[in-house]
């Protein structure tokens, strides 16, 4: 089967078979290290995480090389390669399917680890350290070893393909291709260093708080990548798909969510262990659940069961990673369950009015929000299997379920960031609510008087309004007494996140509830309205190239600019792919779109227009959480978890 | 357990661990960070855990008993248990009634979960795949269209078409209905756009089957060839031409 691939496929396979035994062998070393504390076999730890590295870059290289060089010998290649693909979608096609992106994911996690493996390189000697980078190099050989055999991207094609298909259409009209499925592999993989963390603590038994400060950069870090890839693709969704919405609770989108929900859950508990030394177990357990949970979405995602429980079977990988999702489980909870004594947290909450009673609610609510999506999700699964019958969970499900709990969190990110630690008193929350009461009510009443209407739009605003003078007024205060400093540290960079997080909750509230849409039959040259705009059709061109036929509508909105949505056919797959053409401003956006049936020689169009308010915002949302999670994650003060305790610490040091 | 080397270990990271805490508690405190009651609450927390660690590892390594790390009694710990318990299972029922209320049959081409508010393109799209993997749920998908777009040519042809097509089979007092039914909706699909092949093509193809017109049958299929209809639908037609032919000959 080898010999039939070219030498791309060759080196691929031995790229990857080089990595699994790297890995194998970068496990051993660090379980045989740590449990003999033999410090030879532990400084060699760091050599087996460059290896490993570069034979996942290796592999990487080489079908990249294929794909450029489109080497149709290879399946993969025949499958998302084509002659006609654009430079900048071929490269990206690499991942456009299972068996690159498993190979995408194996790099992610090489590189990972031997980012870990460096950062712990002058305390590898600490058993925590070598412990977790044994579960990095475990986790690294199962994917070494999936991408080596059920979701191999370097097997032998058929013969005499001199030219494929491409990728699927959808990923090759946008170039938010190439950043949304990398970014979010960032923050998926990087889940796995807190884990990794997480599981060394409990097999030593150092279950205190040092693991965790030490690894609050990495799992900030993955969060963040994880949020900015989900936004990245509610952009791209928006931006290709036609229907103008960013989030339709689809089971590939909910895979993505599950893990960030945890994984939000996670950042706020786990600063009452931080402070208070409560929640360890809880902690753990969302650590856990936050890879598990990762694990499980790449089942939905890869194993076919998503088109019925019954293609499971025939999907190879599947089984691959519910055993691995079961492993995780297994061995998780059995090393809780044996460590319980030590979890057993040395305080309690004093009062419900305080900071950490806050952040406890708040995990409630995060976790009641993971089991309705992951529900909805899997519900019909469930249902097929035991019943063999086809059913669906449809959006007002989640939409019904999620406006609660995100009303519910809302108002606990208004009150929770006044909230001191262990007990607020009456006195001292009416002082720090105050200003952002009124900031509330100025919300509420502004809204009023824009038109705004019903009652989960009316709170969000309001509640919108009182989080974010919560937010401002933390950020205000520290930045008076230290100037832009202020700006700097994980509680003034937190609430920059929560600025972000109320601006898309707010433009999420407003685009849901006051968007209009109406399909219009326009004429060429006759001007149109709809919702106090003006809409001209001008002309209908045809557009080809060796890949597709595209049909243009060129519009003209409100007598300004002309807008062309279109539809563009892929000629080799055979495929009707709808582009809108968008119109943006801070307030509102047009979104057109071309319905079918069009002629390039017709003299008139049907165009479906969407009035979108606020849309902007999300992406301005999303910018400020990015930002914010990077103030957080430098606060440029705390000593390296390598100083020696009784170093001291330079007042200002950043 | 108490006295192994690892729990002594775990203590000091412990007391390293407060005792590096107290000092950046300060300096968050310092670059406004903390407040100063929060500051105030969380140093006497801190001062007070590390000397309770520090009198423990001087006395002999061993960890804190349960007893003393939770004061709480047993019962009152059991009852919170099953308090909350009881919390996730009325949760997880409710949540559990509420989705199987929101669940519903599921279409070829539909999503398990989520839904895209489809545009017309997008329900089309999928009707087109599913025309002949399964005609009644794209009977169904380009309703939905019409419903929307009740001018919409590509739903009203190809609706009438799987239609006729399911009918062939039938007797003939359904045969006649879905002759009648597909008819009109072809001839709508015709005066709308007259140019679009399909409608001529399928229309020639029903009068021939369903309603044995021979000579309707001709001129719509005449018309259909003429438009350049698409190669599956010229496919179906240049199969039927001869019988047709041969019909009005005889």
């Amino acid at each position: 089967m080898l010999a039939s691939t070219g030498v791309s496929g060759t080196l691929g396979r031995a790229f990857l078979l080089v990595g699994f035994i790297g890995a194998i062998f970068g496990a051993f070393a660090a379980f045989t290290g740590a449990r003999r504390n033999d410090q030879q076999v532990i400084r060699l730890i760091p050599r087996f995480a460059v290896l490993t590295f570069a034979a996942s870059m290796g592999a990487f290289a080489a079908m990249e090389y294929a794909m450029i060089t489109r080497d149709f010998s290879l399946a993969y290649v025949q499958k998302v390669g084509s002659w006609s693909t654009p430079a900048l979608y071929n490269f990206a096609a690499v991942w456009s399917a299972l068996e690159g992106s498993i190979l995408m994911w194996v790099l992610v996690l090489a590189g990972y680890t031997l980012a870990v493996a460096y950062w712990v390189r002058k305390r590898m000697h600490d058993l925590i350290a070598s412990w977790a980078m044994g579960v990095m190099f475990v986790v690294s050989a199962f994917f070494f070893l999936v991408s080596f055999f059920p979701a191999n991207p370097f097997a032998a094609g058929a013969p005499g393909v001199l030219d494929g298909p491409g990728p699927n259409p959808l990923l090759q009209n946008h170039i938010l291709v190439m950043f949304h499925p990398p970014i979010l592999y960032l923050g998926y993989v990087g889940v796995t260093v807190p884990f990794a963390f997480a599981i060394a603590a409990l097999i030593t038994g150092r279950v205190d708080e040092g693991w965790l400060v030490a690894t609050r950069r990495w799992s900030l870090f993955s969060w963040g990548f994880l949020t900015f890839g989900i936004a990245l693709g509610s952009w791209w969704s928006y931006e290709v798909l036609g229907w103008s919405g960013v989030w339709a609770w689809d089971p590939v989108e909910n895979a993505s969510l599950l893990p960030w929900i945890t994984g939000t859950a996670y950042i706020h508990s786990v600063l009452v262990q931080e402070r208070r030394g409560m929640l360890r177990v809880w902690n753990i357990s969302l650590l856990v659940a936050t890879f598990s949970l990762t694990i499980l979405g790449t089942f939905l995602t890869r194993s076919g069961v998503l088109n019925s429980v019954h293609a499971f079977s025939e999907s190879g990988i599947g089984s691959w990673f519910l055993g691995l999702f079961a492993v995780v489980l297994v061995v998780s909870i059995g090393l809780i369950g044996w460590r319980g004594d030590r979890l057993r947290s040395p305080g309690v909450i004093d009062s419900p009015l305080s900071r950490e009673a806050a952040f406890l609610a708040n995990n409630v609510l995060f976790a009641v929000f993971a089991f309705v999506v992951l529900l909805g999700t899997v519900f019909p699964l469930i249902v097929e299997a035991l019943q063999n019958r086809q059913i669906a969970v449809g959006a007002p499900f989640f939409d019904r379920l999620s406006t609660p709990i995100g009303l519910a969190l809302l108002t606990l990110m208004a009150i929770a960031p006044v909230l001191p630690w262990r007990k607020a008193t009456t006195e001292t929350l009416r002082d720090r609510l105050f200003w952002p009461a009124w900031c509330g009510l100025g919300a509420l009443i502004l809204s009023l008087a824009l038109g705004a209407y019903g009652l989960a739009p009316l709170l969000t605003f309001a509640l919108g309004g009182v989080s974010a003078g919560a937010a401002l007024r933390q950020v205000f205060l520290a930045t008076r007494r230290q100037g832009w400093r202020g700006l700097v540290g994980r509680a003034n960079g937190g609430m920059i996140v929560h600025l972000g997080v109320i601006l898309i909750a707010v433009a999420l509230g407003a685009s849901n509830s006051f968007s209009k849409s109406q399909e219009l039959s326009l004429v060429q040259n006759v001007e149109a309205q709809f919702a106090g705009h003006t809409f001209e059709l001008r002309d209908v061109i045809e557009v080809r190239d060796d890949r597709s036929i595209s049909v243009k509508a060129l519009v003209l909105v409100d007598g300004r600019k002309i807008y062309a949505p279109a539809i563009t056919k892929f000629t080799r797959i055979g495929m009707n792919v709808g582009t809108p053409s968008v119109r943006t401003s801070l307030t509102t956006d047009i979104y057109l779109t071309l319905e079918p049936p069009v002629r390039q020689d017709a003299n008139e169009a049907r165009i479906k227009v969407f009035i979108k308010p606020m849309i902007t915002w999300l992406w301005i949302g999303t910018a400020l959480m990015a930002v914010g999670t990077a103030l957080a994650a430098f606060p440029g003060r705390r000593r390296k978890p390598t100083e020696p305790t009784s170093a001291p610490v330079e007042v200002g040091r950043s | 357990m108490s006295d192994s080397p690892t729990n002594l270990e775990a203590l000091k990271q412990e007391r390293e661990f407060l005792l590096r805490s107290l000092r950046d508690l300060e300096q968050e405190h310092k670059f406004g960070d903390l407040d100063d009651q929060d500051f105030e609450t969380l140093r006497k927390d801190y001062v007070a855990r590390a000397a309770a660690t520090i009198k423990q590892i001087e006395s002999s390594g061993s960890t804190l008993s349960p007893e003393q790390r939770a004061p709480e009694s047993s019962t009152n710990r059991r009852g919170r248990t099953v308090l909350v318990a009881s919390m996730v299972l009325v949760v997880a029922g409710l949540t559990g009634w509420f989705v199987a209320q929101q669940s519903g049959q599921r279409l070829a081409g539909d999503s398990i979960a989520g839904s895209i508010e489809d545009s017309t393109a997008s329900i089309l799209s999928r009707a087109r795949a599913t025309n002949f993997v399964d005609p009644q749920a794209a009977i169904e998908l380009y309703t939905q269209v019409l419903a929307v777009d009740p001018d919409n040519v590509e739903a009203l042809t190809y609706r009438a078409w799987l239609l006729a097509l399911i009918a062939r089979s039938a007797g003939d007092e359904v045969k006649k209905l879905a002759f009648e039914s597909a008819s009109r909706d072809l001839q709508r699909a015709i005066s709308i756009d007259a140019k679009y092949a399909d409608a001529h093509c399928f229309l020639g193809i029903v009068r021939f089957r369903l309603a044995d017109d021979a000579q309707g049958a001709k001129e719509a299929l005449t018309v259909c060839s003429q438009n350049n209809p698409p190669a599956e639908v010229k496919g179906f037609v240049d199969s039927i031409v001869a019988e047709v032919d041969a019909a009005l000959g005889g």
